[in-house]
């Protein structure tokens, strides 16, 4: 692949194609995880370390004829990444239930197994760079949308998924 | 561990949040009916497998280690169901396998597995609910069809961007507020 093609699937994986807001991948943890500061920078690490390696997993599984464990393998891989990152960033670090309970991970390393290994990096990189900009979306928005004029029965998560669809259109314009 | 047990207990209260934590699944497989209630039924039998196991587990298991095992187990019976489907059910195996792979990292699942098995039970059947709700909704209005049967009179009214990715958000966030308004009675 050429590095306009490369450069065009990064683009491609954080605005138009954004997992979270095409395919909801991660939508439940983006929200929650909003306003921890650490939470993207240690999510996108993870993103890129875990679909390295599950992409490199998926070859050796297909050779050995169990492709259908990818799924365990996948999520096994997930668990020992975040524990690692969870460890190396000692205090400052997200919870580990939060970070691993993240289906965008997996939602990558699924998506992106038949890739190329740098195709699938610049898929990584393109993801978590569009999660961390939904996060700081949703960050402002949590403020914004916690008024008094918000309907009862719309209060906290509805209202939140209801503009989380507003943005959706927007992007699914392009 | 302990924000996951509150968010767990906090769940179980409040059916909007539970929906939330479902949310995923429920609006990745909800553009049409049938989709919709395989998803649901598939969620309900995951989730139930997983607490059983889980239920178990916590004896042995503490702390993070549980959240870690609730995902191998979930991981594992996902696997089994994504193998059933693709034998059994290859129409809407497509749409829906990828959103049942998920659902072994899934927040719902594993915080209401670790909550006993009755909340468990109760979190599949509100998620399954409220799945075919999304769907029902998604697909009459947006396709102009139920369960793949067109109907006529829907014909020069459909609204298509509700079969889409926007959809989902909106008539979710739409099914949460009557479903979580409904049990505060709202």
């Amino acid at each position: 692949m050429t590095v306009k093609e490369l450069l065009l699937v990064i683009l491609s994986a954080a605005v138009a194609d954004n997992l979270v807001l095409s395919g909801y991948f991660g939508f439940d943890s983006s929200v929650l995880g909003a306003n921890k500061k650490s939470f993207s920078l240690c999510l996108g690490a993870v993103i890129i370390v875990s679909t390295l390696i599950c992409n490199l997993l998926h070859g050796v599984l297909v050779s050995m004829g169990v492709e259908y464990m990818e799924i365990m393998v996948f999520a096994l891989v997930i668990l020992l990444v975040s524990a690692i990152a969870v460890k190396l960033m000692g205090e400052k670090a997200p919870s580990f239930a939060m970070l691993t309970l993240n289906s965008v991970l997996l939602g990558v390393a699924l998506t992106s197994h038949s890739m190329g290994l740098v195709e699938a990096l610049c898929y990584a990189l393109g993801t978590a760079i569009g999660f961390w900009v939904l996060l700081e979306v949703f960050a402002s928005l949590r403020l914004k949308l916690n008024n008094p004029n918000v309907p009862k029965a719309f209060k906290g998560m509805p209202i939140t998924v209801l503009a989380a669809g507003i943005i959706a259109m927007a992007i699914y314009a392009f | 561990m302990n924000e996951m047990k509150k968010l767990g207990s906090a769940a179980a209260a409040n059916t909007g949040l539970l929906l939330f934590l479902a949310a995923v699944p429920a609006m990745g497989a909800s553009a049409d009916v049938g989709s919709a209630l395989v998803m649901g039924i598939c969620v309900f039998v995951l989730s139930l497998l997983t607490a059983l196991v889980v239920c178990a587990l916590r004896k042995v298991l503490s702390g993070d280690a549980v959240i870690a095992a609730a995902v191998i187990v979930a991981a594992g019976f996902a696997s089994l169901l994504v193998m059933l489907l693709r034998a059994y059910l290859p129409a809407v195996y497509p749409t829906v396998w990828m959103y049942l792979a998920v659902c072994a990292v899934n927040m719902m699942l594993i915080s209401q597995s670790e909550q006993g098995l009755a909340q468990a039970v109760r979190a599949g059947l509100i998620f399954l609910g409220a799945v075919v709700l999304t769907a029902v909704i998604r697909e009459v209005l947006g396709a102009g069809s139920f369960a793949g049967v067109a109907l006529p009179f829907m014909e020069g009214y459909k609204l298509s961007i509700l079969t889409q990715a926007p959809g989902g958000f909106i008539v979710f966030a739409l099914v949460m507020a009557v479903l979580g308004g409904a049990k505060k009675g709202e």
